[in-house]
């Protein structure tokens, strides 16, 4: 439940440069509720993974990063194939990631991504 | 063949355009409803807004200063709802909302198996929301559809905490103020509901039972209060959903109902559904791009396995084909709405399900599956003084005895699913289901008694 409040104070944390690591790991495991929020500074990113190469990543490693890293069950309520599953709406900077390339679009450092269930119960 | 509607069928073709523009105002799109039909922020903002208030202007169904009460559970969908009509009531502008709106939420945590924490803190979110919109806000357990013991009497029962009046003569120590007690009060209502959904046979019928069970409750709730109609929130991409499960649930007499802008099965508190032109992408980016706070309402199957329920399964089916055919929901939905609701005046009130308010269309159709069960429910109020209006208005008259059998006769075939194993009691039904079974029995002996005086 912890990771929705997220979803409201979007606002606030594009102002104050606080750098929300990406998920909230408990949310994940508990249900899959994805109004799930990246303040995503690439640094970061790098320093998580613990390797220099590919400085600008695509969103297709994001998502495999993610499916790696922070779902420890079921998968599957979150990524299809390559891509997130049918019902996950992807908000890039608050605009429909399919107007910016999908899987092949780079992340920009200070980009907000936003993963948001529309399914129901999350 | 038909070339030209194969066209908007097949999958929109991923083409990079790489800024697309808005339809309306030509600047770049931020938000995708379709392949072709992108908006600005400001466009889709003003889209939606219009939208909302032409479905309820259109319906000219809600009268000025009527009382409505908006179904709020803090999920995606109700929060989009309450903020709409907050906005559109409070603005000063031509199409104006105008009618008087209270928030009723229905505290489901102890059938999702929350945590009192988490209870406590979903109470706290719930009551600030509604708080910052100055409606009035009535809270209760689901569990109350069970009357404890000690008030058998629901109509009484309905005192509805109205949270927000008492924050208000409370301000100053407000900080912790009721919610333990609130909390304490719905566990003790809860005892009986968590009993019997551990008893329903599958995920399936919990969750049919928990929507049944709501809905009643807001209606009871509504009708205590004064409101005459009820706004739920259910959207186009849910409604799609629900056609289609109904009919794989056997509840098809009861699609047409289930997906119209007013659902009148019950005469004193209408149903309306303002948000079912809107598909949940739409409701996600209204929310994401106006700031709105919500939560993500969790359900029975939650974090389970796709197959676990047929709804889940449905809204599986329906999202995926959504992906790859955007109209998808749109051609469910006016399917479904072609489906007639039929003049329900006409329809004999035995017929009628006395659990989901539908025709009942079937006969018998779960024969054999009976079980002999004889009703331990004895009258509660020993001084079975009746008015002698001998329907059982006024509610003094002793208790007819019910079997099983006579129980599930009364039900839908849908209805009957729910229960459709053999380890329920008596005690485990709903006491407005019982009263509402043994008015239409004490109507029926009535007519029986009276049959051969009457003139053919
Ligand atoms: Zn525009
Ligand atoms: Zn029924």
């Amino acid at each position: 439940m912890a990771c929705c409040a997220i979803s409201g104070s979007i606002q606030a944390q594009y102002n104050s440069k606080v750098i929300l690591l990406p998920f909230n790991f408990q949310c994940l495991n508990n249900s899959d509720s994805f109004c799930v929020m990246l303040w995503w500074p690439l640094q970061q990113a790098l320093n998580v993974t613990g390797n220099g190469q590919a400085y600008r990543w695509d969103m297709k490693k994001l998502i495999s990063w993610i499916k790696e890293n922070l779902l420890q069950e079921r998968p599957e309520l979150f990524v299809q194939g390559d891509s997130v599953r049918p019902g996950i709406l992807v908000l890039i900077n608050e605009s429909d990631w399919e107007l910016l390339g999908e899987l092949e679009y780079h992340l920009e450092e200070n980009d907000c991504i936003l993963f948001i269930s529309t399914l129901h119960g999350g | 063949m038909c070339n030209v509607e194969d066209q908007d069928l097949l999958p929109p073709s991923k083409a990079k355009n790489a800024s697309r523009t808005c339809i309306k105002c030509k600047e770049v799109a931020q938000i995708v409803l379709r392949a072709d039909n992108c908006y600005c922020r400001s466009c889709f903002i003003a889209y939606f807004t219009h939208k909302f208030r032409a479905t309820i202007g259109k319906s000219k169904l809600i009268r000025s200063n009527e009382k409505v009460l908006l179904a709020f559970s803090g999920g995606p969908r109700s929060s989009a709802m309450l903020y709409l009509v907050h906005e559109g009531l409070s603005e000063n502008i031509h199409k104006k909302l105008r009618f008087l709106p209270g928030v009723v939420f229905i505290d489901d945590g102890a059938i999702l198996q929350l945590s009192e924490n988490e209870r406590r803190n979903y109470l706290e979110f719930i009551r600030t929301t509604v708080s910052k919109t100055g409606f009035p806000l009535f809270c209760e357990s689901l569990g109350k559809i069970f009357p404890t013991n000690q008030d058998t009497n629901i109509q009484s029962n309905l005192l509805s905490s109205d949270l927000s009046n008492t924050t208000r003569s409370d301000a100053t120590s407000s900080s912790n103020f009721d919610l333990d007690t609130l909390i304490k009060r719905f566990k003790n209502d809860e005892l009986k509901i968590v009993q019997v959904f551990e008893k329903l046979p599958n995920s399936t019928a919990k969750e049919d039972m928990l929507h049944i069970l709501r809905k009643k409750l807001i209606q009871q709730i509504a009708e205590a209060n004064g409101y005459t109609k009820v706004m739920f929130a259910d959207c186009g991409t849910r409604l799609a959903v629900k056609i289609l499960s109904d009919i794989a649930q056997g509840r098809g007499s009861s699609v047409a109902h289930d997906v119209t802008f007013a659902d009148e099965r019950n005469q004193a508190v209408t149903l309306v559904r303002p948000m079912r032109e809107f598909l949940t992408k739409e409701v996600a980016n209204y929310l994401t791009l106006k700031s709105i706070d919500y939560r993500t309402r969790l359900s029975l199957t939650t974090m389970k396995p796709v197959k676990s329920s047929i709804e889940r399964l449905t809204e599986n089916f329906v999202t995926d084909l959504q992906a790859s055919f955007p109209s998808t929901v749109n051609t469910i939905c006016r399917t479904g709405d072609k489906l007639s609701v039929g003049d329900t005046s006409k329809i004999d009130a035995d017929a009628i399900c006395p659990l989901c308010d539908s025709r009942i269309d079937t006969n018998n159709s779960l024969e054999g599956k009976t079980t002999s069960k004889t009703t331990s429910k004895i009258c509660q109020n020993t001084a079975d003084s009746c008015c002698g209006e001998g329907d059982g208005s006024c509610n003094r008259i002793a208790r007819i005895n019910l079997t099983a059998k006579e129980i599930e006769d009364r039900l839908c075939y849908g209805c009957r699913l729910i229960f459709h194993s053999n380890n329920w009691e008596m005690d485990d039904l709903p006491q407005f289901l019982i009263d509402a079974i043994e008015k239409q029995l004490r109507r029926k002996r009535l007519k029986e008694e009276i049959e051969e005086f009457l003139l053919d």
